[in-house]
């Protein structure tokens, strides 16, 4: 009898520590834990992934400078990353059209151009527009051209070319229009 | 292949505006518009002031910004180095006007030439013109550095420049003999030699666009 009492109570003790573990984990399991981590990195650092989890990205927020990257994770876990974006990874979001500045290509304030420089890129009138004229001996053919004027009685100024060549000179940041290039070893000038 | 500019002496200039207008004459350009602008500017203080001629053009680069900014294709540069805009393809997006450090490109708005009745210049049909002067409102154009002019004798084989039907009109008016046009990759052609001779400079080099048009500087 004893040892049938014995085995009795070994049985109740295994059966109790299941039933407390299938609480446990059920708890575990239903438990809501979402774990936020949060990492800014300002531009131009780049910010490198080395979780070897799947997982889609999806483009969430976009301001003028700024875009937040959510990160979906397979498990409850969900990493949201920010990063101040780079000048490369608006360019590339505006090619593939992840960023909306607009379908008609017009210099027209409110179109695409300006929609790209003055909104997505966050540049101020007088980062382009410099003067209300241009000096005189600034070698320019369409100075005859009057200055379209913003708004009434407020005139923009004039654009320096030398302001579009910082960008878009050779393994500049944007879109390649000049062929000048500064690199080691060449000084300006040389690649022209 | 070839590839044609022009070499224009400052020194010689004597701010005219021959080139100017008869590059007007020549290509249909509307009144307000201009392919061809002789920028003027004082310099220095009295008693030792001088005046400063410097007639711009399209400088028909060899790497043109107008042609990557523009977003339709509508700019070519041809086998002869002459940059040309289709006014066909052209939507008038002013995206070339805006790359361009030289400002050569203007947008042809139309309208009346005078007050009241047409010019007999402008009833000319635009069929009877040369592709290059059907221009269509709102869309961009430019020197064609008088293609029209030597297109056809150089397909044939001669060498444009030579008789004054096959040179650019602005090389052909001006009295001081200071613009000179040829073949920049033919070592024979004088103008080669006049460019090394007076050391002649492209304007803007900094933006990589390497000028077609030359500028002697220095008497």
């Amino acid at each position: 009898m004893s040892e049938a009492g014995g085995v009795g109570a070994w049985k109740i003790a295994t059966a109790v520590f299941v039933i407390l573990t299938i609480i446990s984990l059920g708890l575990y399991i239903l438990h809501p834990r979402t774990v936020t981590k949060t990492q800014v990195v300002t531009s131009p650092v780049t910010t490198t992934y080395t979780t070897t989890k799947t997982f889609t990205t999806t483009y969430t927020t976009i301001s003028p400078t700024t875009v937040t990257k959510e990160k979906t994770v397979t498990s409850v876990e969900t990493v949201t990353q920010t990063k101040t974006a780079s000048l490369a990874d608006l360019a590339r979001m505006i090619r593939e059209g992840q960023i909306d500045v607009g379908t008609e290509y017009s210099l027209e304030f409110g179109k695409r151009y300006h929609n790209i420089h003055a909104i997505v890129l966050g540049l101020s009138c007088n980062t382009c527009h410099q003067a209300k004229t241009y000096p005189a001996d600034y070698l320019y053919i369409r100075k005859y051209v009057a200055e379209k004027m913003a708004e009434e009685g407020e005139i923009p100024g004039v654009v320096d070319r030398g302001v579009c060549l910082g960008c878009h000179r050779s393994n500049g940041v944007a879109h390649e229009l000049y062929k000048a290039y500064y690199g080691p070893g060449l000084t300006s000038g040389a690649g022209g | 292949m070839a590839k044609y500019g022009l070499l224009i002496d400052l020194s010689r200039c004597i701010g005219c505006r021959a080139c100017e207008a008869a590059c007007k004459v020549e290509n249909f350009v509307p009144p307000g518009k201009y392919w061809l602008y002789v920028l003027e500017w004082e310099m220095g203080e009295y008693p030792n002031v001088k005046r400063v001629f410097v007639p711009m053009n399209c400088m028909h680069c060899e790497n043109p910004a107008c042609i990557p900014a523009c977003p339709v294709n509508a700019i070519t540069k041809n086998e002869y180095g002459v940059v040309l805009v289709d006014y066909n393809k052209c939507i008038g997006c002013k995206y070339c006007v805006a790359a361009c450090p030289y400002g050569a490109i203007d947008i042809y708005e139309g309208g009346e030439w005078f007050p009241g009745s047409k010019t007999p210049y402008e009833l000319i049909p635009p069929e009877k013109r040369h592709p290059l002067h059907r221009f269509q409102k709102g869309k961009a154009f430019k020197c064609t550095l008088c293609y029209h002019r030597w297109g056809e004798a150089v397909e044939r084989g001669e060498k444009p420049g030579t008789r004054p039907e096959t040179t650019p009109a602005c090389v052909l008016v001006c009295p001081a003999g200071a613009r000179m046009f040829g073949d920049l990759e033919d070592p024979s052609d004088p103008i080669n030699s006049r460019i090394a001779e007076k050391r002649a400079i492209q304007l803007k080099k900094e933006f990589g666009t390497r000028p077609q048009v030359y500028y002697i500087t220095t008497g």
